[in-house]
């Protein structure tokens, strides 16, 4: 199987020591730009469930970033409802090559415990986030318990 | 100023504000002398030591070759640390002057001396300008300008002194005191007015009769002095084009005026042509690209018996301006050399003269090919619109195919009796492409000539004469269907929306082939396309190939990555990108595939020592190598139809683009059509203020404005209506500037308490929003 050595690199490294926010990191076979893991937050009100986020890379990687999507639903200012994240640190202006995975999963799994209701891509959620905490943490935790696939248990 | 000594004066002896008068008067003049002289004139009311003064210096080339001197010049003003020489007499200075000029002449080359800091024997020109506009600002009582008159009668003559000097080899076309006195002239203000209206052209009749070799170095040196500074260079394009302009507007209404004749529009003209070179050299040159070796076939059967010019057998050298301008060929540059000019090529288009210009007139004079004789334009095609160059070039294309034997050809041309011939094209709508190749390609093969004719298209079993719509339809649907991604020929990048050639293509080359003939066939009959390719594409049609620098026009973020390894300075770089000389890429059909760029390329690691020739190879790669087949075949096509033709010589890459694809249209109207908002409606007041700023908006601005939301300034295929932006409320009125998701084409726009904060918050915004800089 091909792939760019770093890329092979940073996956064998996260599978030998992995991290407790980002689990059952999947990647098919056939391809190694396509992976799949599972955000725990620790944050209510995503601390109910777990999302399943899909990270490709570009074949050039790590010249060019990789993209990020939600698989799973999740009520969050910064992610639309098609499940695309708006993450500062890879796009394609800010993309520094030596940045590994593992700092853009911290990253958006940041990103998923303090929303940024400053740039949002849901602004009706950015709102309600700035105006009406309680109302928004309610809806939200449901909307978690609804969607949200099953946490891991340790 | 107060704390500065002129050259002769006294302070002590002159306790009033007003300095004294030197005894002998100014041996030359700098910053404060003028400020002495126009203090006094103002306390005096007399002007007579002014114009004086002005006069002398004006006339006297030696005195002006002193004068405004950086550095080096004499008595500098007093700052921290005071110099020495200050206490010398003027007259050891003037030796110190003479002798330290004489030895920068031995220096050698200019390049050697632009290196050494040849600036120290320039004009300091912020010196000047402002010495210039306290003079220029004073008035005498009826209003005239005393510093206007003492210029007016000097600097002519001047001109025709070293004219004189010149031909009688008195004065040596090295001689650094020339630079003075373009620089002198071209900073003067008000040169428009009519009582100076005798001044630039006597400088430019000077100027253009030095031989390329003066001309070359005024040109380095210039660009040296005014490569920081693109407005100065801008302003004396500008200044240039102004005289030649009020010439043709003062000529028009006279019979029998011909532009060619008028010896100040054409030495304007080759003046102006010392400032393109400025602009090219001042530009971002690149070290010379590597060029494609033209394969040389024999022309002889296509060459007609009537040309009576030798311009087709110049010797090959590498394409674009060079091969026919005799200033750049000294100069050993190329246009193509250079990424980006200093100010934009437009500037230099001037739009009355090409307009005036009786184009076959002019095309005659340039087909006797003596410039110094007869003057053509298209000797500086720089100046020419390319709606007048591709006039010209249809001329040159008609004449050339041409089978009149008959040396009276260029004679019946004069009268207007040409002959229009015409390429037929019967195809088959259901089956364009096959019908469309098979044609064309008889024609190439047969009698490629007659690629060049005006294209007349029938579809089979339509009627309908073509006279330009059918044709027009033809090339959009051929074009429809090749660059179709289904059909497998082109590939469309995802982040710059530009075509690509499918390096995995089945197609055979014919099909390249084809689409080459028909970029060249659109040109030809003013037919604008609907394709958008990397500006690589145009630069490789002309010959060069694609380097790294292309990269970021064609794979923006792959080069900001390429970048940052180039840029990476730690040790820990194996480890860090643990790249080696293999590279990936996906194919089409979504194949993972791999390409070495050296042999056994996985078994070299790039590092600190060889990642300049790993970005290198892998730009060679991506631009070059891995489409090689295709682009040769393309390339092929399109020579067939512009072969022999001066499209490479008169047009720029840039140009090209501009005559296949038409001005990029920043359709902000269609951005609105297609808008949505998140948190406003379409009829909220801010949003009508907006767009009200929108479309107010220079296409630069737009430009801008698309950068700042979309991450890009290239109109997607279709226009800007395809690109459904989004407009967030991003909370109620506030000082902060609006924002961007550039990744889901948001903006992100506070809801401002007026029309003119949204104006102001909005242009700052996305003047902030950067470029990348390059090494």
């Amino acid at each position: 199987m091909q792939g760019t050595r770093r890329l092979q690199k940073e996956l064998t490294d996260l599978q030998q020591s992995p991290m407790k926010v980002f689990r059952d990191i999947q990647v098919d076979e056939s391809n190694i730009l396509l992976w799949q893991g599972l955000i725990v937050p620790e944050n209510p009100p995503y601390n109910k469930g777990a999302f399943r986020v899909e990270i490709s890379f570009p074949p050039e990687y790590p010249f060019k970033p990789p993209k990020i999507l939600f698989r799973t639903k999740i009520y969050h200012p910064n992610v639309d409802e098609q499940g695309r994240v708006c993450l500062s640190m890879i796009l394609p202006d800010n993309w520094k090559p030596a940045t590994r995975t593992e700092q853009v999963i911290h990253a958006l799994v940041t990103l998923v415990n303090e929303p940024e209701p400053d740039h949002p891509l849901r602004n009706d959620l950015a709102e309600e986030y700035l105006r009406d905490r309680k109302r928004f943490m309610k809806n939200a935790e449901d909307f978690t318990k609804r969607h949200a696939e099953k946490r891991p248990i340790d | 100023m107060s704390e500065t000594s002129p050259p002769e004066d006294n302070a002590e002896t002159s306790p009033a504000a007003v300095p004294a008068v030197p005894d002998e008067g100014y041996a030359f003049l700098n910053e404060e002398a003028v400020q002495h002289m126009v203090a006094r004139a103002k306390a005096t009311g007399s002007f007579s030591e002014l114009i004086r003064t002005l006069g002398k210096i004006f006339s006297d080339y030696c005195a002006l070759k002193q004068s405004f001197q950086r550095e080096r010049a004499p008595r500098p003003p007093i700052r921290d640390g005071a110099p020495k020489e200050e206490t010398r007499a003027q007259t050891e200075e003037d030796k110190d002057i003479d002798s330290s000029e004489s030895r920068r002449e031995s220096l050698g080359s200019v390049d050697s001396e632009l290196d050494d800091g040849i600036i120290d024997l320039t004009p300091d020109i912020d010196a000047l300008r402002r010495s210039y506009t306290i003079l220029f600002e004073l008035e005498e009582q009826d209003g005239s300008k005393p510093a206007v008159r003492p210029v007016v009668n000097t600097v002519p003559s001047l001109c025709r002194g070293l004219e004189m000097d010149f031909v009688s080899s008195r004065l040596n076309i090295n001689d650094p005191g020339l630079i003075n006195v373009i620089v002198f002239v071209m900073e003067l203000p008000m040169l428009e007015i009519p009582d100076l209206s005798d001044v630039l052209p006597s400088l430019c009749n000077l100027i253009t009769k030095f031989p390329m070799s003066a001309q070359a170095r005024f040109s380095r040196i210039m660009a040296v002095l005014l490569r920081d500074n693109p407005a100065r260079l801008q302003q004396y394009v500008y200044t240039v084009q102004q005289l030649i302009t009020t010439r043709l507007l003062s000529g028009v209404f006279r019979l029998g005026y011909i532009v060619n004749e008028d010896s100040l529009v054409c030495d304007a003209t080759r003046f102006l042509r010392i400032l393109f070179a400025v602009d090219i050299l001042a530009g971002d040159m690149e070290p010379r690209l590597v060029y494609f070796v033209e394969n040389e076939e024999d022309e002889s059967d296509v060459v007609p018996d009537f040309v009576l010019n030798n311009d087709d057998d110049e010797p090959r050298l590498p394409p674009g301006y060079s091969k026919l301008d005799p200033l750049f060929v000294e100069l050993g540059i190329d246009t193509l050399d250079c990424r980006k000019p200093l100010i934009e090529l437009d500037e230099f288009y001037n739009e009355l003269l090409s307009d005036q210009l009786l184009i076959e007139h002019d095309y005659s004079n340039y087909r006797e090919g003596n410039p110094s004789e007869k003057f053509s334009f298209l000797f500086c095609p720089f100046i020419l619109t390319p709606s007048a160059r591709i006039q010209a070039l249809n001329l040159d294309n008609r004449i050339k195919m041409s089978n009149h034997r008959t040396r009276s050809y260029l004679s019946s041309l004069m009268h207007g009796e040409l002959l229009n011939p015409v390429l037929k094209l019967r195809v088959r709508r259901e089956h364009i492409v096959e019908d469309a190749l098979v044609n064309l390609e008889w024609v190439a093969l047969e009698n490629p000539t007659d690629l060049k004719k005006q294209l007349v298209v029938e579809f089979d079993g339509e009627q309908g004469v073509d006279e330009g719509g059918v044709s027009k339809e033809f090339f959009q649907l051929i074009v429809e269907q090749l660059f179709n991604i289904d059909y497998g020929m082109f590939t469309v990048d995802e982040e710059t929306q530009s075509y690509w050639f499918n390096q995995n293509s089945f197609e055979n080359d014919a099909q390249f082939s084809l689409i080459g003939i028909i970029l060249g066939l659109a040109i030809y009959n003013n037919v604008i396309l609907d394709i958008r390719f990397p500006m690589v594409v145009y630069r490789k049609l002309f010959g060069v190939r694609g380097t790294y620098r292309d990269l970021l026009d064609y794979r923006p973020t792959l080069a900001r990555g390429l970048h940052q390894l180039l840029m990476y300075s730690e040790p820990d770089i194996c480890d860090v990108f643990d790249q080696t000389f293999r590279v990936n890429y996906i194919d089409v059909f979504g194949n993972y595939l791999s390409h070495d760029l050296k042999a056994e390329g996985d078994g070299i690691r790039v590092d600190h020592t060889n990642k300049v020739e790993f970005v290198e190879l892998y730009a060679d790669y991506l631009l070059n190598k891995s489409v090689e087949r295709q682009f040769n075949a393309f390339k092929k096509g399109f020579d067939m139809v512009t072969k022999d033709s001066k499209l490479t010589k008169w047009f720029s890459p840039e140009e090209l683009e501009l005559l296949v694809c038409g001005q990029e249209d920043f359709d902000s109207k269609g951005l609105q059509q297609s808008c949505e908002y998140d948190g406003y409606s379409a009829d909220c007041e801010v949003i009508k203020w907006f767009w009200e700023v929108v479309h107010e908006m220079s296409d630069e601005e737009k430009k801008q404005f698309l950068q700042f939301t979309t991450g890009s300034d290239r109109v997607p295929v279709g226009g800007l209506a395809k690109l459904r932006m989004i407009i967030t409320r991003h909370g109620p009125d506030s000082d902060r500037l609006p924002s961007s998701h550039t990744c889901f084409n948001v903006l992100l726009l506070p809801e401002y308490s007026s029309r003119e904060k949204l104006k102001e918050r909005l242009l700052k915004a996305i003047s902030y929003s950067k470029g990348f800089g390059l090494m």
